[in-house]
C-alpha cells in the first residue's frame, strides 16, 4: 500500500511527524495496542503518547477488506482535526497505555537473541502462549480478540466504516438506520473501523449490552451470543493452542461447499501439505480429503472450521473420529490426538 | 602499450555499458520521498516542538 506521489494521502502525510517501525523488538505494546495478526497499523498521537485513533485492522473476509486509500485518507483528516480540537482544549484522551515492552514475551526474546527481526505475529504468538499459561484459561470464552462488528449487525461503509451501510440483527433491533455515523463506542470516541473493533475488543466479558452514540441519537445494542466469535484458523491462539488437530487445512469457500452439497455454515476444511507425519497422516489422511465431520459433529457455533473444532474442545490424549471425502466418497480416519503435530 | 589502452578502455567502459542494459543496471537504493523517523523520543521532541501530530505506521 503505497499512495502515489502529490495524492491527498501523500500530501497528508506531511502535516505529520512520521515515525515507522518494521522491526517489533522495541516496541511498547501497553502504548501501542493493536490486533498484532493484521498485516498493516497505524496509529495517530500527541507528543504525550495520548491516541487520537488507530487505523488498520481486518475482518475474517481477508487481510486488506477495510484498508483502502480513502478510508486511510480520511483517518488522517481525522486525527488532524482531533489533534486541532485537543490542543484548543475541546476534547480530553484516554492517557496513554501501560507500559509493557514486546520482550516481556519469551518468544520475542528469543527472535532477538538470534538477531532476527520481530514481526507483529511474534508478538501475537507471546499473548497467545501467555494467554494459554493462565490458570483460568478457559478455551470456550477467553481465545477470541478484536470482534468483527458485523457480529451486533453494524455493515459498515468500507471507505468510511464508522458509517453503518447495512444494519441487521442487533443493531437493527436497536434502531441503527442505514447511513448513520458511529461517534461513540461505550463512551470512547471513535475515527476508524479498528476505534470500534479497539473498544469492543476491551469491552468487559460479564457485559450484555453496549451503547453507541451516532449522528441520530443513543443507540442500545444488546449483545447476541456468540458476538465475539471470529475465525481463530487465521490467529496464531488458533494455530498454538493444543491439542495439534493431526493435520493442516483450508476451509472450503462457500462455492465449495455449495458444490459438494454442504452446509454454508458447516465443516468443510481441505487438507493441505502434511509436512511430517502426523497422527492424522498415520490414519491415512491425505493431502486433498475434505474434513466434515468431528465425531459426528458438522458445525458450531465457536468454530467455522474442523481443525478449531478440535483445538477448541479437546484435548490431547483424546480420541477423535473425523469423516472426510476423498474423491467424493466418505471415509473415516480415527485417532489418538497429541499436542504437537510431531 | 596499446593492449594496456585497451585493457584500461575496457575496465573503465565495460561496466558503463553493461549498465546501460536494463538487466544490468543495479536498481537504486530506495529513497522515500517523504522521511520517516525510526526512534520514538525523537518523534515526541519533534512533535512538542513543531506542534504537529505524529503518525505511527507498522508494517
Amino acid at each position: 500500500m503505497r499512495p502515489k506521489k502529490n495524492s491527498p494521502l501523500a500530501k497528508l502525510q506531511e502535516k505529520f511527524i512520521r515515525l515507522r517501525f518494521t522491526n517489533m523488538a522495541e516496541i511498547d505494546i501497553g502504548v501501542f495496542e493493536f490486533d498484532f495478526n493484521t498485516t498493516f497499523g497505524l496509529f495517530v498521537i500527541n507528543h504525550r503518547k495520548e491516541i487520537y485513533l488507530r487505523y488498520g485492522a481486518r475482518n475474517d473476509a481477508g487481510a486488506e477488506t477495510y484498508l483502502s486509500f480513502p478510508s486511510a485518507t480520511l483517518a488522517l483528516q481525522r486525527g488532524l482535526k482531533l489533534h486541532q480540537d485537543w490542543k484548543a482544549g475541546k476534547i480530553k484522551l484516554p492517557p496513554a497505555g501501560k507500559s509493557r515492552m514486546s520482550q516481556t514475551f519469551a518468544n520475542v526474546r528469543n527472535v532477538v537473541q538470534k538477531n532476527q527481526c520481530v514481526h507483529c505475529h511474534q508478538v501475537a504468538e507471546g499473548q497467545a502462549l501467555e494467554l494459554f499459561a493462565l490458570q483460568n484459561f478457559d478455551k470456550k470464552t477467553m481465545p477470541w480478540i478484536f470482534p468483527d462488528p458485523v457480529k451486533l449487525g453494524l455493515g459498515l461503509n468500507l471507505d468510511d466504516p464508522t458509517v453503518v451501510e447495512r444494519p441487521t440483527g442487533a443493531a437493527s433491533k436497536a434502531g441503527i438506520e442505514s447511513g448513520e455515523q458511529i461517534l461513540k463506542v461505550d463512551g470512547k470516541l471513535v475515527s476508524t473501523f479498528a476505534d470500534i473493533q479497539y473498544v469492543l475488543h476491551h469491552l468487559p466479558r460479564h457485559r450484555k449490552e453496549v451503547t453507541l452514540v451516532t449522528s441520530h441519537g443513543s443507540r442500545k445494542i444488546i449483545l447476541p451470543s456468540y458476538w465475539r466469535i471470529t475465525d481463530l484458523n487465521r490467529r496464531s491462539i488458533g494455530h498454538k493452542m493444543e491439542p495439534f488437530p493431526g493435520f493442516w487445512g483450508k476451509p472450503l469457500t462457500l462455492g465449495e461447499k455449495k458444490k459438494l452439497g454442504l452446509k454454508a455454515g458447516s465443516f468443510a476444511t481441505r487438507s493441505t501439505k502434511f509436512w511430517v507425519q502426523t497422527q492424522g497422516a498415520k490414519a491415512g489422511l491425505k493431502e486433498g480429503d475434505i474434513v466434515i465431520e468431528v465425531d459426528g459433529v458438522t458445525a458450531s457455533p465457536l468454530a467455522t472450521n474442523a481443525q478449531i473444532y478440535i483445538r477448541l474442545h479437546y484435548n490431547s490424549g483424546d480420541q477423535v473420529t473425523l469423516k472426510y471425502l476423498r474423491a467424493g466418497k466418505p471415509h473415516e480416519a480415527k485417532y489418538t490426538l497429541k499436542a504437537k503435530p510431531w | 602499450m596499446r593492449i594496456r589502452k585497451t585493457i584500461l578502455a575496457c575496465l573503465i567502459f565495460f561496466p558503463a555499458f553493461l549498465s546501460a542494459d536494463n538487466k544490468h543496471t543495479p536498481a537504486p537504493p530506495f529513497e522515500p520521498t517523504i522521511p520517516w523517523l525510526s526512534d520514538l523520543d525523537t518523534a515526541l521532541e519533534q512533535s512538542r516542538t513543531t506542534g504537529k501530530p505524529i503518525l505511527v505506521g507498522f508494517r
